[in-house]
């Protein structure tokens, strides 16, 4: 009985921490990894985290094409965080190339999931580096 | 002088009177003709006269009941001018009153297009807020941050931040 008690804890704090998965997603993973599945123009990598609703927008034609764009600029290299607002669940990156830079735009809906993604060619210059 | 002396001399005095002779009358056929001739030419005026007062008196009664009958027949024109002129203000009024159904009919309509119209504006407006560049929707969003980076009037993805 008293080892029991620890197991139902524990299998608790599981449920726990599941129900509030999405308050832990990592906002900078998931918009990272949803930008080198577009990068590397990968439908089942972008849309791995999208949510449901997004996942019917998404095909594989624009994912050619924004790869296609970012390809443009070069190498991909990392994402850098510039604004963010974790109550409406935005949170905006600086994705850097070889030769420019994009921001990436992501929402994040309550169910931990990618609601919107987009990313907008940064002009030459402005770019943080 | 009594009454028996009063009576006494007036007998006597008619008596005397009857003894004097008596003028012979006088036979004057022309004189006779001619008064008669007067006396027919009176009765005859008299009956002239009488029956054109008669005559009169009819033509003014003939007159009087045409007169009547005029009336009665211009009441009766004017009733059937009323009447007829009541029949062309219902009839005025009818197509007034359809008219007016036309007329609101045409404004319910035009009531629903502009509806329509304002509804797709709104969700014209609606939809240009929702592809309005990103970064605008950033800066309104989160207007404390100014944002580094400029970004191209272009944004590429899916879904509505």
């Amino acid at each position: 009985m008293r080892r029991a008690v620890p197991v139902l804890g524990a299998v608790a704090l599981a449920i726990a921490a599941a129900a509030c998965s999405h308050d832990r997603a990592d906002p900078q993973a998931l918009a990272g990894g949803a930008t080198r599945g577009v990068y590397d123009a990968d439908f089942a990598r972008t849309t791995q985290n999208f949510d449901g609703a997004l996942k019917l927008q998404v095909t594989r034609q624009t994912i050619g094409q924004i790869s296609d764009k970012m390809h443009a600029l070069g190498a991909l290299h990392d994402l850098k965080a510039t604004t963010s607002d974790p109550d409406k669940g935005r949170y905006d990156y600086e994705a850097t190339f070889d030769k420019g830079a994009m921001l990436v735009q992501i929402r994040i809906d309550p169910s931990g999931k990618i609601g919107a993604y987009r990313v907008s060619p940064v002009i030459a210059g402005t770019a943080a580096r | 002088m009594t009454k028996r002396r009063l009576a006494s001399l007036s007998l006597a005095a008619t008596l005397a009177m009857t003894a004097v002779p008596a003028a012979p009358a006088l036979a004057d056929g022309a004189a006779s003709t001619r008064n008669i001739l007067i006396g027919g030419a009176a009765a005859a005026l008299l009956i002239i006269n009488h029956n054109k007062k008669v005559h009169e008196k009819y033509a003014e009664y003939d007159r009087r009941q045409a007169e009547t009958q005029a009336q009665a027949n211009n009441a009766e024109a004017a009733y059937e001018s009323e009447r007829s002129a009541y029949a062309h203000e219902a009839a005025l009024v009818s197509a007034y009153k359809h008219e007016v159904a036309v007329q609101h009919s045409e404004v319910m309509s035009l009531r629903h297009q502009l509806a329509m119209s304002q509804s797709n504006a709104k969700r014209l407006a609606a939809q240009q807020t929702a592809f309005r560049p990103l970064v605008a929707d950033a800066r309104v969003t989160n207007p404390a941050p100014a944002p580094r980076l400029r970004v191209a009037n272009v944004s590429y993805g899916w879904g509505t931040l």
